[in-house]
């Protein structure tokens, strides 16, 4: 029987960075075994107690996952198991030596792109043949830690074989999702991202991007083997949208419609909003794109400037604009909250959002700026003594006490909202992606008006309510008054009363559509 | 009665005290308002308050144009990799 490897990370949608390193193992005769980190420690211990793996992978994508990925290791160190313990992604790559010392059960990290150093390292393991001096491993010797050289990241993206999915559920309407990527990296240098550090510490390009023949295939593969219709493009920046993307954006697009599968395939994107052009979001539509999520972040040019954006919220505005000309669903990150906020800026945010979700073209979203592990945001707060420990991982405090008192109140208050699965944020998502599918769909297209209208006045009223509400917020934090606690409670109140009262509209809505499938409906 | 908490001059943000002052047909409850003594005192201190709410702000745009400055050093470094596509 071939030898078994291990990988456990947080299988959400797919994991496809998992996938990838799973199909080189596979690819070399290795028995790849992947785990979903939520299965908990019982099952994952009888898994890998069962299978027996001469390592196991640890997908840790951020800082936050560090303690309880620690008790996991801990749990299985303590029942026996005794093989290597290894670690990758983005945190661990970037924060190694701060992942030796939190986590002792490691026995090394994989840093950076992981799939041949992650090979290498089962190969040796398996031949019991001395690991240490392969590339991109750090691990702790000579009584520190000790630092490989990194390896060069693969030019050809498309040398990686086709990564291993899990079991293809069917998802929204019946039909069957599947994530994707068409390439790796981004050129842009956002404050609060890690992907540029992440690319650029590895000798090579910072972007590399697959030929559009091999996306094609892969899409079509997924669709003709296991009936898969929605894709769910990964890519932190499109390749179709960059701004050197046209001629690729046109051979995909054209092979597409070749294959005849513009008509099948509906597929999701992600990108900035500068790049936002008609002609060629038109293009991508009638191939089938029907999805846009932007990284709007936010609504007013300081935080801009802060996140290093390089372009202003009018841009912003008018992407969004755009894509609701072109007919296309629009989702986008936003953030409330960054480390320079203040009562101004959140004001101004507000102000934006109301611009671009009032009408309920786009469900309302807002989250705080994190500090993510690596990023320039984290080191420049660092620097300033900003950071500080909360609970598990560390945090800021912003610079003016008001915004820190409406933080508090906006996080609390909140947290279902924007996070349960049947919180106000999720349920309109779902409703607009559905919506979406039905748009595609000459059958369905016109027979729900009705519920269209009703989605977006829904949407529309719990937008400018969210807006509202953070507005008398604010208000009350700047006042400063002993009063504060109890119009902080009362409005909380009023929240939780307005989501109980929206939510099962919102999802009988969705049951509604869910009941006009159109399984077989060929797509427009 | 005033039909505004009586609280300590100091908490009444800059932006209530400009807008009780430059209030036109100003709606009851502030006229009331405007005879508290605790207001008096408010707009007696206005002033000294001005200067105190512009020293506030003063510190937070000082540490806002630090903590810019930090972060265009370390995002120079980290630009220093040409961008290279493919």
């Amino acid at each position: 029987m071939a030898h078994a490897a291990a990988l456990i990370g947080y299988l959400d949608q797919d994991n496809l960075g998992i996938g990838y390193l799973a199909s080189v193992l596979l690819r070399d005769g290795f028995r790849p075994i992947i785990l979903d980190y939520r299965l908990g420690p019982e099952r994952i211990l009888e898994n890998i107690a069962s299978n027996r793996p001469l390592v196991v992978g640890f997908s840790l994508i951020f800082q936050y996952y560090t303690s309880s990925f620690r008790e996991m290791m801990r749990h299985l160190r303590e029942n026996g198991i005794e093989c290597h313990f290894t670690a990758g992604g983005h945190y661990p790559s970037l924060r190694f030596r701060d992942v030796l010392d939190a986590v002792p059960e490691l026995d090394s990290v994989v840093r950076f792109e992981g799939e041949y150093t992650y090979l290498e390292l089962v190969r040796a393991l398996a031949q019991r043949t001395d690991w240490t001096g392969i590339r991109g491993l750090a691990y702790r010797g000579g009584g520190g830690v000790v630092e490989n050289p990194l390896r060069p990241l693969e030019p050809d993206l498309d040398k990686f074989p086709i990564p291993v999915r899990g079991p293809v559920r069917p998802e929204s309407l019946g039909r069957k999702e599947a994530t994707i990527v068409a390439g790796r990296g981004c050129l842009y240098n956002c404050s609060f991202c890690s992907i540029r550090q992440f690319y650029s510490a590895p000798p090579g390009p910072l972007k590399r991007i697959r030929r559009p023949e091999m996306v094609v295939e892969e899409m079509a593969l997924l669709h003709e083997e296991l009936g898969c219709t929605i894709f769910l493009f990964q890519d932190d920046d499109f390749p179709g949208t960059a701004r050197d993307g046209q001629a690729w954006a046109e051979r995909f697009c054209e092979l597409l419609h070749a294959r005849g599968l513009a008509g099948k395939l509906l597929w999701k994107i992600s990108c900035r909003a500068d790049e936002v052009g008609r002609e060629r979001m038109a293009l991508m539509r009638d191939a089938g794109l029907f999805l846009v999520y932007l990284g709007i972040e936010s609504g007013n040019d300081a935080g801009l400037t802060l996140m290093n954006k390089h372009l202003n919220s009018e841009v912003n505005a008018a992407a969004v604009r755009e894509l609701e000309r072109l007919g296309l669903v629009c989702e986008f990150g936003f953030m409330l909250f960054d480390p320079l906020s203040t009562c101004r800026t959140v004001r101004d945010n507000l102000d934006f959002l109301d611009r671009i979700c009032g009408d309920g073209y786009t469900p309302v979203t807002g989250c705080k700026m994190i500090p993510y592990g690596g990023t320039a945001i984290e080191e420049a707060l660092r620097e300033s003594h900003r950071l500080k420990a909360f609970q598990e991982h560390e945090d800021y405090d912003f610079l003016d006490p008001a915004v820190d008192a409406l933080y508090g109140w906006f996080a609390g208050t909140f947290v279902n909202w924007m996070q349960a699965p049947r919180g106000l944020l999720n349920l309109s998502r779902t409703m607009q992606f559905d919506l979406g599918i039905h748009e595609r769909c000459p059958a369905l297209a016109n027979a729900d008006g009705a519920m269209r209208r009703s989605a977006r006045e829904w949407i529309s009223v719990a937008n400018r309510f969210f807006t509202s509400a953070i507005r008398e917020a604010l208000s009350v934090c700047e006042a400063a008054g002993p009063w504060r606690a109890q119009e902080l409670a009362a409005l909380t109140r009023r929240v939780q009363e307005f989501e109980s009262d929206l939510a099962p509209r919102l999802f009988r809505l969705i049951q509604e559509c869910d009941g006009q499938r159109g399984e077989s409906v060929e797509l427009k | 009665m005033s039909s505004l908490p009586q609280i300590a001059a100091r908490d009444y943000p800059a932006s209530t005290i400009e807008h009780l002052l430059h209030m036109k047909g100003d709606p009851p409850h502030i006229l009331v308002g405007l005879k508290d003594p605790y207001l008096q005192e408010v707009l007696a201190d206005y002033g000294r308050l001005q200067a105190e709410v512009a020293g506030h702000y003063a510190h937070i745009v000082a540490a806002q144009e630090g903590f810019q400055k930090k972060l265009a050093d370390i995002l120079a470094k980290s630009a220093e990799k040409a961008p290279q596509a493919r």
